[in-house]
């Protein structure tokens, strides 16, 4: 092995291990130093990409499992006491479960509208032919009442584990992303910030709409117009009181 | 037989969910969303527990799944455009890379260009081969060698303040 391929498996793999390596390094002072000077490096890059991991991860994981949340219970009666305790563990590892997927969700959604390429469908005014708005939600199982003016985009996107119907409503005070979660629906309207996007999430339908824009002062409008939609029904917006 | 899966299960999550957390933050360059993302990543990994034979080969397993998990955030998105100084933080709290030593080059690694960043954190952090990130990317290990050799050399240079591509080690 020479200096050069010596260098070349330095570069690609600092923890020089091969026989024909050690015994170039034996030979070679320069290149012995430059290993040294090498592993010196890679344990400051391993110390540096070693980010702090959030406290109780790993606890939050277990409690967002599925079978977490459903287990049978069936503890004997001398224990009741233990099994009041223990229920009350399963209804907070449950609480627990249920806010992780909301929050998971909000920032799954948010993420997604905010890529990069999302820039130029956040671009779009044009609206879109309402047939290719019903045919977004019908591919989803879900039928429209009426479809609400202004979707410039419309696509099927799949953010995370979750089929959606991703839109973006054109207006003269910007664009809104208008996300769409069949069979997952949220127990409460939230407003939420992320992303640096004012959002909020309304249970509508048997699932879940979004709507995230650098202001919310349509937002009450489109959940109107998408209640319309959605539930065939007029109904004041969550966030008009 | 619940049992011991649930404990393989268990298992799995307290030895891997840390490092899953940093692969994923380097990932997506965002501290909520790499939680999201292992968290959605171990759901996946429960349903599909039987599939996993090995306990040796779980960490390049789980890695494969978050990796896919990441690519469907974009599901309809060219993701190698994707670039980690382009994101937002999702809050105003300053994030992993700037809490703890060595700030300077955590910001050098984040402003590597994915193809370079990930190879190397797959074997810095993940500890695995040339051959093995090769396998989990789908690239050749010869592709591999070279990403995670400019990958350093960018460092270097990029700490150094010179422009990334200097030569370094006398090396083109």
């Amino acid at each position: 092995m020479d200096c050069l391929e010596f260098r070349r498996l330095l570069g690609s793999d600092p923890h020089v291990g091969a026989a024909d390596a050690r015994a170039h390094m034996a030979t070679c002072s320069d290149c012995a130093a430059l290993a040294a000077d090498a592993q010196a490096f890679e344990a400051r890059l391993s110390a540096a990409l070693a980010v702090p991991v959030p406290e109780g991860l790993a606890e939050r994981i277990l409690a967002a499992r599925p079978e977490a949340t459903v287990e049978p219970f069936q503890p004997r009666r001398r224990l009741a006491w233990i099994a009041l305790a223990a229920a009350a563990s399963v209804l907070l590892a449950v609480g627990v479960a249920r806010h992780r997927q909301s929050t998971s969700l909000r920032a799954m959604v948010a993420a997604h509208v905010t890529a990069p390429d999302e820039h130029a469908a956040l671009a779009m005014v044009a609206p879109v032919p309402q047939a290719e708005v019903e045919q977004a939600f019908a591919d989803r199982g879900v039928k429209l009442a009426d479809v609400p003016p202004e979707v410039a985009y419309v696509a099927e996107c799949g953010i995370g584990r979750w089929r959606s119907v991703h839109m973006v409503s054109a207006g003269a005070d910007g664009p809104v992303s208008v996300v769409y979660i069949p069979r997952d629906r949220a127990e409460k309207a939230t407003a939420f910030h992320r992303a640096g996007l004012v959002a909020r999430e309304v249970p509508m339908g048997d699932g879940t709409l979004f709507m995230l824009a650098a202001s919310d002062t349509r937002f009450d409008a489109l959940e109107h117009a998408w209640r319309n939609a959605l539930e065939g029904l007029p109904a004041v917006a969550s966030g008009s009181n | 037989m619940a049992v011991n899966r649930q404990q393989q299960f268990e298992a799995l999550v307290r030895a891997h969910s840390g490092e899953l957390y940093r692969y994923a933050y380097w990932l997506c360059g965002q501290d909520a969303l790499a939680q999201d993302l292992v968290q959605e990543t171990f759901l996946r990994a429960w349903r599909s527990l039987d599939a996993l034979r090995d306990d040796i080969a779980a960490k390049a397993w789980l890695a494969t799944i978050l990796r896919r998990e990441h690519a469907r955030l974009y599901e309809r998105k060219p993701m190698p455009t994707t670039d980690i100084t382009d994101l937002e933080l999702s809050d105003d709290s300053p994030g992993p890379e700037h809490r703890g030593e060595d700030a300077v080059l955590r910001a050098a690694i984040a402003r590597l260009e994915p193809k370079y960043r990930e190879p190397l954190v797959l074997q810095v952090l993940g500890g695995f081969s040339c051959a093995e990130v090769a396998a989990q990317l789908g690239i050749s290990e010869s592709a591999v060698m070279t990403q995670v050799f400019r990958a350093r050399q960018k460092l270097r240079a990029l700490l150094d303040g010179k422009e990334p591509e200097a030569e370094l080690h006398g090396l083109p």
